[in-house]
C-alpha cells in the first residue's frame, strides 16, 4: 500500500461515496452534476423511523420531500366511509410527498413506516437557497418536479375525459392519488 | 400510553432539563462561546466536506492551521504588545505634559474661541480639568495591572473555547441528527424548516459581520498608517472588533483615534485627519461594504437594533452587547417562521390558483 493510498484511507469519507451512489439512483436527482453531489447531501437531513411510526398525517402541512434510504412505508388514505385504504407501498430509493416542495398544501395522505426506516429530507426552504448558491442542483431537482407535474395532470385529464365519455361523475381529485402527497 | 402522558413526559423532562440549565448558568458561557465558534468555522469544514473529506480529518488540519497561527500571533502580538507597552512607558508622561499643556492654552485662549469664550463657567471647568488631569491619569496608569488581572479569564477561554469548540465540530451534525430524531415525527418538517431559517439568517449575518470587521479593522489601518498615528494596530484592532456592535462601535474606535491623534500632533488639524479617516471607512462600510456583504442577512429595525444593544448590555454588560444583535435576529427568524407556520397550520393564508391556471385551460 502506497502513501497516497494510506492518504486517501484517512481523509476521503467512505460514506460519501455510498451516499452519492445512493442519491444518485433517485430519479428526482438523476443528472445532478457528480461534483456537485456534496451540496445535495449538505441540503438533505437524515431521520431514522420507527416501525408503525407516522412520518406524516392526511391533513398536515407538508414542507418536505422524503428519500427513502432503508425500511418500506406505506401510503394510506382516509376513504369514503371512515376506512382507510392503501394507495401504494414504498421502497429503498423511492420518494414521496415532492409536492411539498413547490406549495405548503395539506397532505393528502398519511405515511406509516411499516419497519425501521431512514429517510432524506429535502425541505421548501433548503431547495430555495439551492436556487442561490448551487442553481444547477435546484434546476435539475425542479425540473423533475415539473416533468412528474405534468405526466400527472395528463394523466388526471384524461381519467376525466374517460369518465365523462362512459357517463360517470365528473371526479373531483386525481386518478392517482398516491401520486399527489 | 395516554395522550396527555406522551405530553406531559417530555414537557417535564424540557422543564427539568431547563431549570438545571438555569441553576448551572453561570458555568455555560464557555460552551456558548464555543458553540458559536464551531457555527462561524462551520462552513469552511463543510467546504471540504462536500468535497468527499472526512469531518474529523478536516477539523484537525484546521485546527492545525489555526494552533499555527495562534502561536505565530500570539508570539508576535506579545513582542509588538512588550514593545508598545515600553513605549507607552516613556510616551506616557509626555503625553500627560502635552495634555495639560493644551488644558493650559485652551483656558488662556479661551476669549478668542468664540462662541466658546462667552459660555459662562467655561473657565471654571477648564481650570477644574486642568487641575484634574494629572490626577486622572495617574490614577489609570495604577489601574492598568488590576485591567490586565481582569483580561485573565478571558486567557483562559482562550484555552477552553477551542477546547471544546473542537467537540463541537467533530460531533456537531451527529449530535442534530440524534436530536432531530427526538422531535415527534409530525413535527419535524416544521422543526427543520425553523432550523433552516434560523441557520440561514444568523449564519449569514454573523459571517458578513466577520467579513465587514476584517475590511474595516484593514481599511482604518491602511488611513491611520496613512496620516502617521501612533499605535495604528491597536486602534484598528479595537474599531474592527467593536464593528460587532452597530453604532457605538464606530463612535468608540473614533473617539479613542482623535484623543491619540489629539495628544500625538497636539492640534485639531491631526484629530481632524484621523476623524477624516474614520468617516471615510464609516462611508465606505455604510455604501459599499455593508450593501454587498449584508445583503443576504436579516435585516433589523434601528430601533430594535438600539433596543437590543442596551438590554443585552443591561442582563449582560460586555458580551450581553456583543451578542444582542445576533440574539435580535435569531428572535425576528423564529417570529416570522413561527407565524408563517400558524397561517399555513391554521388555514389563515393558503396560496389560491395562480391566474394562468384559472384563465387559460391546459392545452
Amino acid at each position: 500500500m502506497n502513501i497516497l493510498e494510506v492518504l486517501k484511507g484517512l481523509l476521503l469519507d467512505p460514506e460519501f461515496r455510498q451516499k452519492r451512489q445512493f442519491l444518485q439512483r433517485v430519479p428526482v436527482f438523476r443528472g445532478v452534476p457528480r461534483r456537485q453531489m456534496g451540496i445535495l447531501f449538505k441540503a438533505l437531513a437524515a431521520r431514522n423511523y420507527h416501525r408503525g411510526e407516522v412520518l406524516f398525517s392526511e391533513g398536515d402541512i407538508g414542507r418536505a420531500l422524503f428519500i427513502l434510504e432503508s425500511g418500506r412505508v406505506e401510503l394510506t388514505q382516509q376513504g369514503p366511509g371512515g376506512r382507510s385504504q392503501r394507495l401504494a407501498l414504498l421502497e429503498p430509493g423511492d420518494y414521496f410527498g415532492e409536492m411539498a416542495l413547490i406549495e405548503e398544501r395539506p397532505r393528502t395522505a398519511t405515511a406509516t413506516a411499516l419497519e425501521e426506516v431512514r429517510a432524506y429530507l429535502l425541505y421548501k426552504t433548503e431547495l430555495a437557497r439551492l436556487l442561490h448558491h448551487a442553481p444547477v442542483v435546484a434546476a435539475t431537482i425542479l425540473a423533475h418536479l415539473v416533468e412528474i407535474l405534468s405526466a400527472r395532470l395528463r394523466t388526471a385529464m384524461d381519467h376525466n375525459l374517460r369518465l365523462l365519455e362512459s357517463g360517470g361523475p365528473t371526479p373531483k381529485k386525481p386518478a392517482k392519488l398516491q401520486e399527489a402527497v | 400510553m395516554t395522550r396527555p402522558a406522551k405530553v406531559l413526559i417530555p414537557l417535564a423532562f424540557l422543564l427539568a432539563a431547563g431549570y438545571f440549565l438555569l441553576r448551572v448558568r453561570e458555568v455555560l458561557f464557555p460552551f456558548v462561546l464555543a458553540a458559536a465558534f464551531a457555527y462561524l468555522l462551520n462552513p469552511m469544514v463543510a467546504f471540504f466536506e462536500i468535497r468527499g473529506l472526512r469531518r474529523n480529518a478536516v477539523v484537525l488540519v484546521l485546527y492545525a492551521l489555526l494552533l499555527g497561527l495562534g502561536v505565530f500571533g500570539a508570539y508576535h502580538g506579545i513582542y509588538a504588545l512588550n514593545r508598545e507597552i515600553g513605549l507607552a512607558r516613556n510616551e506616557w508622561p509626555v503625553y500627560v505634559q502635552r495634555g495639560q499643556k493644551l488644558l493650559r492654552e485652551l483656558r488662556q485662549a479661551r476669549k478668542q474661541l468664540q462662541p466658546l469664550g462667552r459660555l459662562p463657567g467655561t473657565d471654571e471647568t477648564l481650570q477644574w480639568l486642568e487641575d484634574n488631569w494629572q490626577g486622572w491619569t495617574a490614577t489609570a496608569i495604577q489601574k492598568v495591572p488590576a485591567l490586565a488581572l481582569q483580561i485573565m479569564p478571558i486567557l483562559q477561554l482562550t484555552f477552553l473555547v477551542p477546547f471544546l469548540a473542537y467537540f463541537f465540530m467533530v460531533g456537531g451534525p451527529t449530535f442534530l441528527e440524534k436530536l432531530l430524531d427526538l422531535v415527534p415525527a409530525r413535527y419535524v418538517e416544521m422543526v427543520l424548516d425553523l432550523m433552516t431559517q434560523v441557520d440561514h439568517a444568523l449564519g449569514n449575518y454573523l459571517r458578513a459581520l466577520l467579513v465587514e470587521g476584517s475590511f474595516v479593522g484593514l481599511l482604518s489601518l491602511a488611513g491611520f498608517w496613512v496620516v502617521g498615528l501612533n499605535y495604528a494596530v491597536q486602534v484598528s484592532l479595537l474599531i474592527a472588533v467593536t464593528t460587532v456592535i452597530p453604532y457605538v462601535g464606530p463612535l468608540a474606535g473614533a473617539a479613542v483615534g482623535g484623543t491619540l491623534a489629539l495628544f500625538q500632533y497636539q492640534s485639531l488639524a491631526g484629530v481632524a485627519w484621523v476623524l477624516a479617516v474614520c468617516a471615510v471607512v464609516q462611508f465606505l462600510d455604510n455604501w459599499i461594504l455593508q450593501p454587498v456583504i449584508m445583503k443576504s442577512a436579516v435585516e433589523l429595525h434601528p430601533a430594535l437594533i438600539l433596543f437590543a444593544l442596551m438590554a443585552g448590555g443591561s442582563l449582560w454588560g460586555f458580551w450581553g452587547l456583543i451578542f444582542a444583535v445576533p440574539a435580535a435576529c435569531m428572535v425576528k427568524v423564529v417570529l416570522e417562521v413561527g407565524w408563517e407556520w400558524y397561517r399555513s397550520e391554521f388555514g389563515i393564508r393558503l396560496p389560491g390558483l395562480p391566474a394562468q391556471a384559472q384563465r387559460v385551460p391546459l392545452v
